[in-house]
């Protein structure tokens, strides 16, 4: 009876699988690419985060003496403080600076409301190499674009990339502007486009109310794009916690040979970019594998917080 | 039961995956007649003159002329078209997957990592007597370890000091730079030829990180005592007043803004007839591609001798080193091909800046009166004289070199005085080295 049963329930297992076999198959690939790029190196990550390390490979078990070294190193903390500060100023201002760009651009016509939609984007569609070069170039303290308009009003100049002070806020700044996936760009598009979907109504009945421009705003406008805020949040904070491109980019020595990025003197030293400095050039990559489980775990605590704090179901 | 078919289907992925993982890991064994190179182009075209040349093309044309002597073999050429430490993390990843390539691109500061850890295969017994006298004997000294010669230098790299004579001449000031045959000069007679050339429209001289502990060696003390990398020996008062020599350049207008950190952009300005004096690595081929009008006379000489030091270059040799092979055949073939890209008749025709490793090389561009470059020659010569492996060619190299960088940027920006960044520097250093 119950080999019987286990024939039956195979059979139409099997007819389950068959009948929804093209949905098997598209959700198949994203599947074995997650396995094979994420959920593997997870896996040999975490092994080698408990591991010493030669240069053929992962060596003898060390328990936790390489989350105990991170622990011990001030520039971990350095870059943990920086990573922080990145990711709170880079996403606070990116979100905040597109809901009062989406604010002042919604009442506008479509043509208008286009170009400065384009304007706003053109940066993200540019590759970050390029963006990031071009960023470099203005912040040089002498002969930059900046460091020029500084002076027109009679104030720098400024080190900008050169100075601990305000090497991290130069890209952060850059940043906010430029970056495809966290900066306003990106943002204003999703954020006037979530404005697009609120009922008029509801500002009809508010005006009636008497409810001024700004009570709207703060009223209907902000709660009913949640949602969006929350996506972009959530995105923005993953995306900078990860953050190394613009930091390698806009720090490394253009000699060839220096090894100081993420610098000067470690200002601008992120958790991304200390993990890659740990597995490739101190080539302690058990330390480094160690780094980026704490970066995981920051990060995931932090998403999961976030979710749980300002995801609320909306209806209008 | 939909859970249940997913959770199967999840269930049969994950040692899927991960057998995947243990199949790709070790490569399997190579094809003897397929020899895998990554290089590292120097120059475009095949002998750096084609106004349409590309990266590959020599390095296609060399090994083209060897494959037709070799009938049945293959090379493929990756050109990894980047900086040392990007390589070093493509190589650490290619050994620990067990697929790094036949033939690869190394320099003097990180060969004998791969050659400790037996990544390599020497090569004195390929390196005939001929060769040994046409080297270059620094390249040849710098390429050894353990006694053995472990890669064959290709090209002869200096970290020098680039002049804009132009600059120096429109400032009245030519007399003030050093002269042949050796191009040396003292700190004091520098910084005075870095004010004379100092205006409103340039700064006297520039220098990264890596400029800044490079001149500051010239003062007389080095990273690491000759041949002993067990500590580091840079924490000295004379290498404080060295640091605080050039933060004084810096501070007086005579230096470029932000010397001394990795974010300055030296060569952009250098060319724009911005600094009159840099350190660099290899900027002719780019003097070279200015538009005419904007290109200019330039020297390279080596850095000041300080009170107590000597005039020096960070010097180097960069060449192909051969990884051990499954058969003393095959290692013979790649040793071949080797020997050939490294050698005089695969060379001979090349006309771009390419600071040979050879004597027979460099003889052949001073012989021909039409090398856009012939008078820098006798000015490599010179530099490569006095040049030092600056940052060690021990396993720690780099790892030290990581601790100390950062520290001489936080001198530049007044983040620590010189004496305090030195004595931190040394504690870090000597316990990565296990040193007491």
């Amino acid at each position: 009876m119950t080999e019987t049963n286990t024939a039956t329930g195979d059979r139409t297992l099997g007819r389950r699988i068959w009948r929804a076999r093209w949905a098997y198959l598209f959700v198949l690939v994203p599947a074995v690419l997650f396995l094979v790029f994420e959920l593997y190196p997870f896996i040999r990550a975490t092994g080698y985060s408990v591991s010493s390390w030669t240069i053929r490979g992962p060596g003898e078990f060390v328990g936790l003496e390489n989350y105990a070294a991170i622990f011990r190193d001030r520039i971990f903390w350095k870059a943990l403080m920086n990573t922080i500060a990145y990711a709170v100023i880079v996403v606070g201002g990116s979100v905040g600076l597109s809901l009062v760009l989406s604010a002042a651009m919604y009442p506008l016509a479509t043509r208008a409301k286009s170009f400065f939609k384009m304007a706003f984007y053109l940066p993200a569609v540019a590759s970050i190499v390029v963006v990031a070069l071009v960023w470099r170039w203005m912040y040089q303290p002498a002969f930059g674009l900046f460091n020029h308009l500084a002076a027109i009003i009679g104030i720098g100049p400024f080190g900008f990339l050169t100075d601990t002070s305000q090497s991290l806020a130069s890209i952060m700044l850059m940043q906010i502007f430029s970056n495809p996936t966290i900066g306003i760009g990106a943002s204003v598009i999703l954020v006037l486009a979530a404005m697009n979907s609120i009922p008029t109504h509801l500002y009809e009945a508010a005006m009636l109310d008497g409810a001024g421009t700004v009570a709207r705003f703060r009223r209907i406008t902000v709660p009913l794009l949640r949602p969006t805020v929350v996506f972009l949040v959530i995105i923005g904070t993953v995306e900078a916690f990860r953050e190394f491109t613009a930091i390698y980019l806009m720090t490394s020595s253009s000699s060839g040979q220096a090894l100081s990025g993420g610098g000067p003197f470690y200002s601008t030293t992120t958790l991304a970019y200390y993990t890659y400095v740990q597995a490739f050039l101190a080539r302690q990559v058990g330390v480094a594998s160690a780094a980026a489980m704490v970066l995981l775990a920051i990060v995931f605590v932090v998403a999961v917080i976030q979710f749980r704090r300002f995801n609320t179901e909306i209806e209008y | 039961m939909r859970r249940r078919t997913l959770r199967l289907l999840i269930a049969g992925l994950i040692p899927a995956t991960i057998a995947l993982g243990a199949v790709t890991g070790p490569v399997a064994a190579q094809d003897p007649q397929t020899i895998r190179m990554w290089t590292w182009s120097q120059w475009n075209g095949v002998t750096g003159l084609e106004p349409d040349g590309q990266p590959l093309d020599w390095w296609r044309a060399a090994v083209d002329a060897w494959a037709a002597e070799h009938p049945g073999v293959t090379v493929e050429i990756e050109d990894l078209n980047g900086q040392d430490l990007d390589i070093n993390a493509k190589y650490d990843t290619a050994v620990a997957a067990g697929n790094i390539a036949d033939l690869i691109w190394v320099d003097e500061s990180y060969f004998s990592k791969y050659a400790s850890a037996d990544v390599l295969a020497p090569i004195d017994a390929y390196l005939t007597e001929e060769d040994r006298a046409d080297f270059l004997a620094k390249n040849l000294e710098l390429s050894a370890a353990d006694g053995k010669q472990w890669f064959w230098p290709y090209i002869t790299q200096g970290n020098h000091l680039a002049i804009n004579v132009d600059l120096f001449r429109a400032a009245g000031a030519e007399d003030l730079l050093p002269k042949a045959p050796d191009y040396t000069w003292t700190w004091d007679e520098f910084v005075a030829a870095a004010k004379a050339v100092t205006s409103p429209e340039a700064f006297g001289v520039g220098f990264s990180t890596d400029g800044a502990y490079t001149m500051a060696e010239a003062w007389g003390d080095h990273l690491y005592a000759q041949g002993d990398e067990s500590k580091v020996t840079i924490n000295t008062q004379n290498t404080v007043d060295a640091f605080e020599a050039l933060i004084g350049l810096t501070k007086d207008g005579t230096a470029f803004p932000g010397s001394g950190t990795g974010a300055v952009d030296l060569a952009t300005n250098f060319l724009q007839g911005r600094i009159a004096m840099i350190n660099s690595w290899g900027i002719i081929n780019d003097i070279e591609k200015l538009p005419e009008g904007e290109r200019f006379d330039a020297m390279l000489v080596p850095f000041p001798s300080g009170p107590n030091g000597e005039p020096l270059v960070w010097g180097g040799v960069h060449g192909l080193a051969v990884t051990k092979q499954p058969s003393a055949e095959r290692e013979a073939l790649v040793m071949d091909l080797a020997h050939y890209l490294t050698s005089f008749e695969a060379l001979k025709d090349v006309r771009a800046w390419s600071k040979p490793a050879r004597h027979s090389i460099i003889a052949a561009q001073e012989a021909d009166e039409s090398y856009l470059f012939r008078d820098f020659l006798p000015m490599f010569e010179a530099y490569t004289n006095v040049a030092i492996p600056l940052m060690g060619q021990g396993p720690n190299a780099v790892p030290v070199l990581i601790k100390y960088e950062p520290l001489v940027e936080a001198m530049f920006t007044g983040d620590l005085p010189p004496a305090e960044a030195l004595a931190l520097f040394e504690a870090d250093a000597n316990m990565i080295l296990g040193a007491p």
